[in-house]
């Protein structure tokens, strides 16, 4: 992989529009990898994105990516965004409904000079998955297709920079584990820089490794996924109840004759309800953060499933509940009650048992 | 003898709806994607020969067009006639007066296509004439054609503008509704009878077209 640091900066910008009852005003760095851009609807993540590909002209500030100007108000350049060469997926994938799958996804390669491109779009097709559906009309692609066709779209035009506006939107959770699968695959095989818009924390920790924070039309924070999630001023932007842990696994057994799959995460074995893809292949699965129990002894005679010792990493007490970072092998959010915290005499180096319920684990099937 | 009347009535029909082709799909564009001040203007120009007695159409392009103006005097100097009392005045007659129901249904169909087809387009990196012709126009086709089909059904029907610019003239400018009104003032009802008959069967196939069509270029349900 050469997606370069983490730390590296692609792209820089500070962006200040004007609407009538909101006001867009933000300055932050692109790192290179994936960046999420984080907050709840009406922030003004989409708007960020309209403004950095061109969509929308912001008021004041700049727009750099790789060195170029692409916006300045001071000295009036505005590149149009049809010369950005930014990808971008608009919500709800938007095919062009009149033209078919593969001529959508040769749409912008057309236009790029035969020189300039990059990648191909049967590299695109293949990786996608989606050979299948090149004969189909726009029309009777499922949700998961459409999304799917349209990120191949934006991908093929080379760019310098891929940008989904909640990419999962509208999907239902299988669907979703596998745009998680496809995106983490053009992130390690096309070598391209994301910023993925996101409400939904899990999406963030799935993804990206740096996040900006936004909230009416600000900047909260920005910084890397893991330390950020701790952050006490995050308390307001996420809803605890709603983390979830996302994680790529491998299928050991799909338990289509024993009912119960087997899946590792790295070192970690853990039993699920049966569920339909192939063995070893490679699944998302999620765990709710409040759906894992946390004890200090070892406990006996359990129906739960999994049993896995750890140890807690970090604790991250705020207004709205406490968050910790277990570590069995791979790291795993833990949401617990703040009397918890204090009865269980939970601190950094304790050692504890999670258990988790086999049920309220959540597998990707294929569609 | 009817013959000529109606090859008349499809020439001049067609001819001005062919002059209004471009320029109602580029006002109907403008009015549907751009936002500026002079949109209300613009507006209320296109929708005027809609709520003005087509009578009075008539009036202005007689005077717009007589050998007096400077219109009349540009005809002079190219075709060496002029316009007014020709089948030509009828045309523009017939375009003035179909432009308005032209637009209409044109900036429906535009306005059905939605904006963020056309941002993404631009996105991977087709400019604005580009976005124009692959996406919002095969989009919008559905609206451009029915309104095509309206303008020349409308065209076919004009009678008030055209007799005051173009006049009666057997054979020149005497178009369907035109000879069916001269019938009457003769009282050969038989022919007006006749002739009836004939503009209801346009009109009927005209619909039966403009349905079909309508039909064929669904996107909605997908390949038909």
């Amino acid at each position: 992989m050469s997606l370069g640091n983490i730390d590296d900066v692609i792209g820089t910008f500070n962006v200040t529009k004007r609407y009538k009852k909101f006001k867009l005003s933000i300055k932050a760095g692109l790192q290179s990898g994936v960046t999420a851009i984080f907050g709840h609807s009406g922030s003004g993540k989409t708007s960020l994105l309209n403004c950095l590909s061109g969509l929308i002209q912001p008021d004041t500030g700049y727009v750099r990516l790789y060195g170029t100007d692409l916006f300045d108000s001071e000295t009036k350049i505005n590149v149009k965004p049809e010369n950005r060469r930014i990808g971008y997926v608009l919500q709800d994938s938007l095919i062009f409904p009149h033209i078919s799958v593969l001529d959508n996804i040769s749409y912008g390669y057309k236009l790029v000079p035969p020189l300039e491109r990059k990648i191909e779009p049967d590299e695109l097709i293949q990786i996608m998955g989606l050979s299948d559906v090149l004969s189909r009309h726009p029309s009777e692609l499922s949700g998961g297709e459409a999304r799917r066709v349209a990120i191949a779209r934006a991908l093929a035009i080379s760019p310098k920079l891929l940008m989904l506006d909640e990419p999962m939107q509208g999907l239902d959770f299988g669907v979703r584990g596998s745009i998680i699968r496809y995106l983490n695959r053009i992130r390690t095989e096309l070598n391209i820089h994301m910023i993925l818009v996101s409400h939904s924390i899990s999406e963030v920790l799935a993804l990206a490794q740096h996040v900006i924070v936004l909230d009416r039309g600000e900047k909260v924070v920005e910084g890397p996924v893991n330390e950020l999630l701790l952050s006490r001023r995050m308390a307001n932007v996420i809803d605890i109840s709603e983390l979830e842990n996302v994680f790529e696994a491998t299928v050991i057994d799909n338990g289509q004759d024993t009912g119960i799959g087997i899946i590792t995460l790295d070192s970690l074995e853990l039993e699920v309800p049966a569920f339909k893809a192939e063995i070893g292949s490679k699944s998302t699965v999620s765990i709710k953060a409040a759906d894992i129990i946390i004890s200090k002894q070892s406990p006996q005679g359990l129906s739960a499933r999994n049993v896995k010792k750890g140890i807690v990493k970090e604790v991250s007490n705020s207004t709205n509940g406490t968050v910790i970072y277990v570590d069995i092998g791979v790291m795993l959010l833990v949401e617990i009650t703040t009397r918890s915290l204090a009865e269980l005499d939970l601190h950094v180096g304790s050692d504890v048992h999670l258990i988790i319920k086999a049920n309220s684990i959540g597998v990707a099937e294929i569609q | 003898m009817y013959l000529e009347i109606i090859l008349l009535s499809f020439q001049v029909s067609i001819i001005a709806t062919l002059m209004n082709i471009v320029p109602a799909v580029g006002v109907g564009w403008f009015l549907v994607k751009r936002n500026t001040p002079i949109n209300f203007l613009l507006d209320l120009v296109v929708a005027l020969p809609l709520a003005l007695p087509p009578v009075i159409i008539g009036f202005f392009l007689l005077v717009s067009l007589s050998n007096a103006s400077p219109l009349g005097e540009l005809s002079q100097i190219i075709f060496g006639k002029d316009i007014v009392f020709t089948w030509f005045a009828a045309a523009i007659a017939a375009a003035v007066v179909s432009f308005p129901l032209m637009v209409r249904s044109i900036m429906v169909g535009i306005a059905d296509v939605d904006d963020r087809l056309e941002q993404s387009a631009r996105i991977l990196g087709a400019g604005a004439w580009r976005v124009f012709f692959t996406i919002t126009i095969p989009l919008a086709y559905k609206g451009i054609l029915a309104g095509l089909l309206i303008g020349f059904v409308r065209a076919f029907s004009e009678f008030g503008a055209t007799i005051v610019v173009a006049g009666s003239i057997s054979g020149s400018t005497e178009t369907l509704p035109v000879a069916i009104y001269g019938r009457i003032l003769t009282g050969k009802d038989g022919e007006v009878f006749e002739l009836i008959g004939i503009s209801i069967l346009f009109a009927v196939v005209t619909l039966l077209i403009h349905n079909w069509l309508m039909n064929k270029y669904s996107y909605s349900g997908g390949r038909k």
